[in-house]
């Protein structure tokens, strides 16, 4: 199985450290993994802002990047959701598009009890993972229950306590082009979320995309809160 | 062209194909007991009392409602001291009962509603101060399915409807209060 | 023109009525959540819920026709009105063939939909409104905040002020005194009023039966003791049989408040003796969005209010931030059909969470309604940055360059950075510069 690592462009230019501890995790567990250099931006900016119709170049030159590998992995559920969606209809597609989280989880790679990580580390359940890539159950669906893919991962890290949420999966209020449209409620959220988790204990705050984290570090920062952000592949993996 | 012609031809040029019709589900069961009944019943502000816990219902009226006057009834258990004639019914009649004792004809336990229809004046269950329902044990269903599938067997009645009960409203700061236009109390007496 | 932003950010100053309000509506939501999860069948309730609004829909001519055939046969009578205007004309006649020059009315989105109180207010009739919550924002002169629970943005303070007011009572903030009040007061209406108005919750065409669900008892009470029951019903209030009120009647409420079902479901067949029901379908643009394949599933809304109630913008600026008069998610998806430059904002007015859509209990795609929403707002005109910027994604070189060309940049005049992207920078700071980008990395490791 070879697979083609997508690092979604953000993650790129300000936070490598998670592509490299997503690459580094990967091959760890034996994977050929690639990683096209040519690639930009899945285009997601532009069609949330309502120019979907001038994503088709971003979409394209994707395919064709990415069309050799097996299965494309990305630590970052709202970007592979996006792609996904985009490359439903694309003649020729065929390959498994999956989120980071959800790819170790399917492929039963969820003992991390050998990485140790001693703080009180809250999940940030992103909206497009969790109810987009069903990477969880969300709170208003009955019935459904089991942990979110990254609860999976973390668990049995060892020294790691998970604390629980007053709301466990309302939204960061980052939202891409929302976080300009609407600055001051999405600040607002931002803060209202982050309350949350100072209410639990947490330390840590981690999550599958590091867009939500971005913005929540954002406001973290400007108002000094005793909170950090990091990826959850850079709690797995370690260097 | 008339706006009926007009909004009929808009719908048939406009309407998405594709939709298919609901032919039903296995609806999963809700229990029927008097005490499924009554712990929902409880929960949306109703009491419930059983008939032979009841030594007396005329003195029971007296306790419960402070006063036996202006009482009207279709219940032959109760017998009422206010009458009223269809043929010189008055709003100002209507709304001088003090409590109405009216029979029910199914109870839900889901969510504690009973069903009645065909009383003397549609505006007494929502005119009274205090609602009285007489339920027979054996007409509590579990869920609205089964409500509608009883309701179908025969036609439709001119009006018909679920009380669930007291009125109350919540429109004050979220604060549930009972009693709101209609009635202040809800009992349900089964038997 | 002020928009979503704009009001938004008006309502946000005030803290800790914008914290109040938010734990208000997620309390609602939280209720929703307990009843719903006592409900063994939940889901596929909403899948059938669905499946008989798209059956109706797909087949509204038809069902229409039968529904009406019916509603006839029984002794209602069935009026027609193609747009607002209409429905008005209609109610007003109503009135007038009866000489009546006061309507009691109890809570009907539809009537506001239409304006039809200022209308009736224009045409001297005077227009009581009998639900609590409406006849609060009727005394001070302001449109409802929420579609259920049109009072939610109020405090006791405002309420018992107004109350004052106008019973020239003594001032309380006491919840119980002031609905004692309040049914005293309406019941002097309830008794003397020769015609009543109501909305409908949900037709039945194969009964000519409407159904109304209400709380209060104030919209039977009214149409009960009147000689004359006028009822409006959005032409997308059908569904096919009796019995699939079994399905929505177990959503309706735990989805709008959190009660098992509402203390009324008053189902309407025939007019009572010597009594008339005056049944308008109306229109106003609905047969229009029927047409139109991104949007029709909003038509399947029972306006339950549950997406206003889960929504984080809805919770946090309130429904007075949408100014239209469905606010909410639903309001966002609805709106631009009426006014696409006013109410433009409405679209963006969300973080595309998704929580909407899954409390919905006809399932209506909203976010996916609101993406596209955002595509049809922008699509008349083309745009050269924006196409250029699509241009860039397919280019590595020219991508690379950019990418590059911000690093330097933020390194060296972040404040001119920071004001540049303002809007972000205002609550937040921007994430910091890395020594290198995972590209750079990539080359130099491997």
């Amino acid at each position: 199985m070879k697979i083609g690592l997508f690092i979604p462009c953000y993650i790129n230019q300000y936070y490598p450290g998670v592509g490299i501890a997503t690459l580094k995790l990967l091959q760890k567990h034996g994977f050929e993994v690639d990683y096209p250099t040519g690639q930009t931006c899945c285009g997601q900016p532009l069609a949330n802002s309502g120019y979907e119709r001038y994503t088709h170049y971003a979409i394209n030159h994707f395919f064709t990047l990415f069309r050799k590998y097996d299965v494309i992995v990305s630590p970052s559920a709202s970007c592979i959701l996006f792609v996904k969606e985009h490359l439903k209809f694309q003649p020729g597609h065929h390959q498994k598009i999956q989120e980071l989280s959800d790819f170790l989880v399917e492929q039963g790679l969820t003992d991390y009890s050998g990485t140790s990580f001693p703080k009180k580390v809250g999940v940030l359940q992103s909206c497009h993972g969790l109810r987009g890539l069903h990477l969880g159950s969300s709170t208003e669906i009955v019935g459904e229950n089991g942990d979110s893919t990254i609860v999976k991962l973390l668990h049995n890290v060892s020294d790691i306590q998970l604390i629980g949420l007053d709301r466990p999966d309302d939204c960061c209020g980052f939202g891409g082009t929302f976080s300009v449209k609407e600055p001051a409620l999405s600040v607002k959220m931002g803060n209202d979320r982050l309350d949350d988790f100072i209410r639990n204990g947490a330390e840590v705050i981690t999550g599958t995309d590091m867009s939500c984290l971005m913005h929540l570090e954002g406001v973290i920062k400007k108002q000094r809160m005793p909170l950090e952000v990091m990826h959850f592949s850079e709690i797995i993996c370690q260097e | 062209m008339s706006s009926k012609e007009t909004i009929l031809n808009q719908i048939r040029e406009n309407r998405p194909k594709g939709g298919t019709q609901f032919s039903g589900f296995d609806f999963s069961p809700y229990p029927n007991g008097i005490d499924d009944f009554k712990a929902t019943l409880e929960k949306v502000g109703g009491k419930l009392v059983l008939k032979r816990d009841i030594k007396d219902l005329h003195t029971w009226i007296k306790k419960e409602y402070g006063s036996d006057n202006y009482v009207f009834t279709e219940v032959d258990s109760i017998v009422g001291n206010y009458t009223l004639n269809e043929m010189s019914i008055t709003n100002e009649k209507l709304n001088k009962i003090h409590v109405a004792v009216l029979a029910g004809s199914m109870g839900i336990a889901e969510n504690g509603a009973v069903w009645l229809e065909r009383f003397l004046h549609r505006s007494i269950p929502f005119i009274t101060q205090h609602l009285v329902i007489f339920l027979s044990s054996d007409a509590i269903v579990g869920t609205m399915h089964e409500a509608y599938q009883i309701i179908n067997k025969k036609e439709l009645p001119s009006f018909g409807i679920f009380i669930s009960g007291p009125s109350k409203t919540a429109d004050i700061e979220q604060s549930l209060i009972y009693g709101a236009h209609g009635p202040r109390s809800l009992t349900v007496i089964v038997e | 023109m002020k928009g979503h932003p704009e009001l938004a950010e008006k309502f946000l100053q005030d803290e800790s009525r914008t914290n109040w309000h938010d734990e208000t509506l997620w309390w609602v939501r939280s209720k929703r959540d307990a009843v719903a999860s006592e409900i063994k069948d939940w889901e596929k309730l909403r899948d059938a819920a669905s499946q008989i609004k798209e059956d109706t829909l797909s087949n509204l001519d038809e069902y229409l026709l039968e529904f009406e055939q019916n509603a006839l046969k029984n002794g209602i009578k069935v009026h027609w009105a193609a747009d607002a205007r209409e429905h008005n004309e209609i109610v007003l006649q109503v009135l007038k063939s009866k000489d009546a020059w006061q309507l009691v009315k109890s809570k009907s989105m539809l009537t506001e939909e239409c304006g039809l109180n200022d209308f009736l207010e224009d045409h001297g009739i005077e227009v009581i409104e009998s639900d609590l919550g409406e006849r609060i924002i009727q005394w001070m002169k302001q449109t409802p905040s929420h579609i259920v629970m049109p009072a939610i943005h109020l405090k006791k303070k405002d309420i018992g002020k107004v109350f004052s007011e106008k019973l020239h009572i003594r001032e309380t903030e006491d919840p119980v005194k002031l609905t004692e009040f309040a049914r005293i007061h309406l019941r002097n209406y309830f008794m003397n009023t020769k015609v009543a108005l109501t909305g409908v919750n949900f037709a039945v065409a194969d009964s000519g039966t409407f159904v109304v669900c209400t709380n209060e008892g104030n919209a039977d009470m009214g149409v009960h003791m009147a000689d004359v029951h006028i009822a409006s019903m959005g032409i997308e209030k059908l569904i096919p049989k009796i019995e699939h009120l079994g399905v929505f009647l177990r959503l309706l409420a735990r989805s709008a408040t959190g009660q098992p079902i509402t203390a009324y479901t008053s189902h309407f067949r025939k007019p009572g003796k010597g009594k008339e029901i005056h049944l308008i379908l109306v229109d106003n643009g609905r047969s229009e969005i029927l047409g139109k394949s991104h949007f029709w599933h909003s038509l399947k809304c029972i306006r339950c209010g549950a997406c206003m109630n889960t929504c984080p913008i809805f919770r946090k600026t309130g429904g007075h931030s949408y100014d239209y008069i469905i606010p909410g998610p639903i309001g966002a998806i609805l709106a631009p059909h009426r006014d696409p430059i006013k109410y433009g904002s409405l679209p963006f007015a969300s973080s595309l969470c998704g929580s909407c859509a899954a409390v919905c209990p006809v399932k209506i795609d909203i976010d996916k309604q609101l993406y596209a929403w955002r595509q049809e707002l922008t699509g008349e005109k083309s745009s050269l940055p924006v196409s250029f910027m699509g241009y860039v994604l397919k280019k590595p070189g020219l991508f690379n360059m950019g990418s590059k060309g911000l690093s330097i940049l933020q390194k060296l005049i972040p404040w001119m950075i920071d004001r540049f992207f303002k809007s972000y920078t205002r609550g937040r700071e921007l994430p910091k510069v890395p020594g290198q980008t995972f590209k750079d990395w990539y080359k130099k490791h491997t």
